[in-house]
């Protein structure tokens, strides 16, 4: 398996349905989300930890996430975000957008395009 | 070694050295950093390598910082169509903050004028309201009248605020209808014993029993109707009974008064928190008790105050035009005796304090009206400045905001917005200035009391004074941002962002105006000072005529004393270093007796202030006589014939100072017999320099109240310890009462000299702010004329000539504000100065110092920004852009 990066204005407009996909599944915080990522992308989304947390307040300013301060066990303060009902209809619009340009993509791209057969 | 937690607290100071972290994010992250270095750790990584791979992994924190900014901030001035939400109101503040954090300089500059501004404004209103709330506690003020008599005298009408006891009960029974009830109070002091206890009361008064039913004082025991109906009765001030009987119940305790009387306690009062009243006292005694007293009876025996309280619904008006057929009533003998009339004149209880003009207003305390006045307007003068100061800062910093304004504009920031932003900003800063002030005035307020000489008992935080602040900053801020915010915002942004914004003609003018109108403040304040200065200087440097440093006045404040005068005079005589000493009825730099007198060649009685002494006085004082001579035991018959006049009273009785030798003089009241002028002494000023030296005729008479020491300067305190000792062989049951005569004369000036303190202190706090606001704007020119400099620098020319161009303007509005100001203080002053019977000349020398300290405070104000623009390397001025 060889490493693929992705560009920059890719990877800015994947990070926030990615986020929500995350936060969909349940509420977590910005380290383990991290992990999440990187564990899900296999490595191919490589980017500074630090940039997360830019993404994370915007999408929290427009309310698709909210927080809230919560302290673990060992005594560490930890931010958590859990995804709104705004969010989940973002990640549904992101969704059926990315989807379809997959499919757009997946059908030219295809073992055989139709328009090559002609 | 490596420390983690010093690596993690380094790593977080330069998270917080960017200030796109918000609150929290520092901690988001830390606690992020920190978990990831525990998960490296568990994979057998040191703690340095977990460190160095962590934070890595987090990336370039300025770069993270950037972006987090991005996410709070851009999105307002992008989104206008959620701009106006209140949310946005915060962003505002946010960024007004940041503002005023960044131009240091300028936001303190601007914040102390306005906070020194402020906290003086709130002072001197303190200060006012503190004098205006005199007897206004009382329940029936607005129907309560000083009863005054109104005398005809040489120099114009004169009120006398003592009256005699028979006064009251005569304008009861003749006006029964429109004076519900008068009140007497006589002011006196005493000593009262308890037990072995002495103590000597100086606020001992006499009241009538309708005293307390006219006034509201609060009685904590007893009955204020009743109290002091009865003889030998006495009602005491809560301090007092707390005093004489600790926490035991006074009510029906006996106190003796002087040694002879027992009285019985039938009341305590307690004056009400924080009221003011312009008589004062610990002890009153039913003024019954003395009823067979000369002064009870007789109407010429002045010595108590009377009030009348009207009828509900009764004006002033009513009662006024039937007061001089009462005075021909009962007082048309005395009038005629004295060929002069003497009106009754009736005073509303709030003029009472503030009627400092009275005569023989005995113990009654006094503000001045005038006081107010000059400081009210000081108040409104240094708001102002300070505000037009805030006003043209703000204003003229604004222009170096321009290309801000082009690139938020171009951004989409709407012009409502831009107002607001800038309005904001100015509202933050009054605010602050305004929050700032209140927290000083009230650190300052004992200082301020102290200064003042006297305790304020209004609160900083009455709704007046909030209410006065907040209009206060609300204009201030609104004028402040109202110009940048309507000018600024109105700018094309392609023309802010390419082109150099400069005021219009208008905006100049309109500033240049702003810093005349401050200096020509600060031009009258300090011609102000100045002329009070030298007035003052003058009053107590100016020769009395005698030696007051010499003199200690002995209060002869009872009968003993009095009837051992002359053995206790001969025993003082003996004392070494006491050169002379001698009994007279009058006290210098105090009260002196006026009296009529036939006068050869008058045929009417002519009023002149009299002085009774045993003997001679010319000694005493030290005075020369002109022509004639002193008093002689030797000669029998000048107790009885002779008389000595000043030359003041020989000029008021058309006399030469020879001519006045052997004319016949009679007091009207005390001689039978006239008695022929033996000398004419010099001038001398027996009381306040306030007032012209008055006729004053000198003689012979038993009438000692109070025992004059001429003593070795150098020794007067010296002196005190055996002086005591022979007084209190004469007089062993009061306490020796004695006042240096200097000290006695300096307190006629007291106010004078309170006045003259506040009055340069404020005036300096103008100045200042004067001075502040100008170097605000030299700043601001140096700044955008640094390259003009530069350029001028490099074309040769020199320091002297960079300063001359650079200060030219400020000199020129500077000089044009002081020729506004003067002719305002030379009005100002002429009116001052006619207080004074001897005063300066309101010379145009006072005006030229002034002005010249003026502009060169003007010149200092501005010369350090004008010498570093000057001094600097062109090229650092010219290379950037």
């Amino acid at each position: 398996m060889y490493l693929i990066m992705l560009s920059k204005e890719l990877m800015a407009a994947s990070t926030r349905p990615l986020l929500l996909t995350i936060l969909k599944r349940g509420e977590s915080y910005g380290y383990q989300i991290i992990q999440d990522v990187k564990h899900l992308s296999g490595g191919t989304l490589e980017w500074s930890d630090g940039m997360l947390y830019p993404v994370l307040h915007k999408l929290q300013k427009d309310g698709c996430i909210q927080s809230k301060w919560v302290v673990s066990e060992e005594g560490r303060k930890r931010k958590y975000y859990s995804i709104t009902e705004t969010g989940l209809g973002e990640l549904q619009a992101a969704k059926a957008q990315w989807l379809s340009i997959h499919e757009v993509f997946a059908k030219i791209w295809g073992p055989t395009p139709q328009w090559a057969m002609e | 070694m490596f420390e983690l937690e010093k690596a993690i607290k380094e790593w977080k100071r330069r998270l917080r050295k960017n200030s796109g972290y918000e609150d929290g994010d520092i901690e988001e992250l830390e606690s992020h950093l920190r978990d990831r270095i525990e998960a490296l750790e568990a994979e057998s990584y040191t703690a340095q390598q977990a460190f160095d791979i962590a934070a890595n992994e987090i990336g370039d924190v300025n770069e993270l910082g950037t972006e987090l900014y991005k996410t709070t901030t851009t999105k307002s001035y992008l989104d206008t169509s959620a701009a106006m939400n209140w949310g946005i109101l915060g962003s505002f503040v946010k960024i007004a903050q940041r503002n005023l954090v960044r131009n240091k300089l300028y936001s303190i500059l601007n914040t102390t004028g306005l906070v020194i501004g402020i906290t003086s404004a709130i002072f001197i209103y303190l200060f006012i309201q503190n004098e205006l709330s005199y007897d206004t506690f009382h329940e029936k003020a607005n129907r309560i009248y000083k009863v005054n008599r109104q005398m005809e005298r040489p120099e114009g009408t004169e009120l006398v605020g003592i009256t005699s006891a028979p006064f009251k009960s005569g304008l009861e029974s003749e006006f029964p209808e429109m004076i519900e009830m008068a009140a007497t109070l006589g002011p006196g002091d005493g000593v009262v014993s308890i037990d072995d206890q002495n103590f000597m009361e100086s606020r001992l008064y006499m009241a009538d029993k309708n005293f307390f039913q006219v006034f509201t004082y609060l009685f904590i025991a007893g009955n204020p109707e009743t109290a002091l109906v009865e003889p030998y009765t006495v009602v005491l001030s809560k301090e007092t009974a707390q005093k004489y009987f600790g926490d035991e119940n006074p009510i029906g305790k006996n106190i003796i008064i002087d040694g002879e009387d027992s009285f019985e306690v039938t009341g305590v009062f307690e004056f009400p928190e924080g009221a003011k009243s312009h008589v004062n006292f610990d002890l009153a005694v039913s003024i019954i008790t003395f009823s067979d007293y000369n002064f009870y009876n007789q109407w010429g025996w002045n010595q108590v105050h009377t009030y009348a309280l009207l009828s509900d619904g009764v004006q002033l008006s009513d009662i006024e035009p039937q007061l001089p057929a009462f005075m021909d009533k009962y007082f048309g003998e005395n009038m005629a005796e004295m060929n002069r009339r003497i009106d009754l004149s009736l005073m509303p209880l709030e003029e009472v304090y503030f009627s400092n003009h009275l005569a023989f207003d005995w113990q009654v305390e006094h503000g001045d009206k005038t006081v107010i006045y000059i400081f009210g307007i000081i108040a409104i003068l240094i708001i102002v400045v300070a505000g037009v100061n805030f006003i043209n800062l703000a204003t003229a910093r604004s222009v170096s905001r321009a290309k801000e304004v082009g690139i938020r504009k171009t951004l989409g920031a709407q012009r409502l917005i831009l107002f607001t932003q800038f309005m904001s900003e100015a509202f933050v800063m009054a605010f602050f200035a305004g929050f700032i002030s209140f927290i000083l005035v009230y650190f300052l307020l004992p200082p301020f009391e102290q200064m003042i000489g006297t305790s304020i008992s209004i609160n900083q935080f009455s709704p007046e004074i909030l209410l006065m602040t907040f209009s206060i900053l609300v204009l201030t801020g609104f004028l402040a941002g109202v110009y940048p915010a309507l000018f600024l915002s109105s700018f094309k942004p392609i023309k802010a962002l390419k082109e150099k914004i400069s005021f219009g003609t208008s905006q100049v003018v309109t500033r240049k105006g702003l810093i005349i109108f401050q200096f020509a403040i600060s031009s009258l304040l300090i011609i102000g000072v100045s002329i009070v200065n030298k007035q003052l200087d003058y009053i107590s440097n100016k020769s009395l005529g005698f030696q007051p440093e010499q003199l200690l006045d002995i209060s002869l404040n009872n009968s003993t004393a009095q009837s051992n005068i002359l053995q206790m005079l001969d025993q003082l005589k003996t004392i070494p270093g006491i050169e002379e000493a001698s009994v007279m009825s009058g006290s210098p730099g105090g009260f002196f007796d006026n009296y009529s007198f036939d006068v050869e060649g008058y045929e009417d009685p002519l009023t002149m202030s009299t002085l009774f002494i045993d003997d001679s006085f010319s000694e005493v004082f030290d005075l020369q006589m002109v022509t004639g001579r002193d008093f002689d035991r030797a000669y029998s018959t000048d107790s009885t014939s002779a008389i000595v006049i000043n030359e003041k009273a020989a000029e008021f009785l058309g006399w030469t100072n020879e001519e006045a030798i052997g004319k016949e003089i009679r007091n009207v009241f005390t001689d039978e017999h006239p008695r022929f002028v033996i000398g004419v002494v010099d001038d001398f000023h027996f009381t306040s320099l306030h007032h012209q030296i008055s006729p004053l005729a000198v003689s012979m008479a038993e009438d000692y109240r109070n025992l004059v020491v001429k003593v070795n300067a150098e020794n007067i305190s010296g002196l005190l310890p055996q002086i005591t000792e022979v007084w209190n062989n004469f007089s062993p049951l009061y306490p020796i009462e004695y006042r240096f005569v200097n000290e006695q004369f300096a307190q006629l000036y007291e106010s004078d000299t309170r006045q003259r303190k506040l009055f340069f202190a404020f005036s300096i706090i103008a100045i200042v702010i004067a001075c502040l606001g100008l170097f605000g704007l030299a700043t601001f020119n140096a700044e955008k004329r640094s390259k003009e400099m530069g350029i001028r620098k490099i074309l040769g020319a020199s320091l002297s000539d960079l300063l001359i161009s650079f200060n030219k303007e400020i000199l020129i509005v500077v000089v044009i504000s002081f020729f506004i100001a003067a002719p305002v203080t030379y009005f100002l002053a002429e009116e001052w100065l006619q207080n004074y019977a001897y005063r300066i000349s309101n010379s145009m020398g006072n005006y030229l110092i002034a002005g010249l300290v003026v502009v060169l405070l003007a010149i200092v104000t501005v010369s350090y920004q004008t010498l570093k623009v000057a001094w600097m390397n062109p090229v650092d001025s010219l290379k950037d852009e």
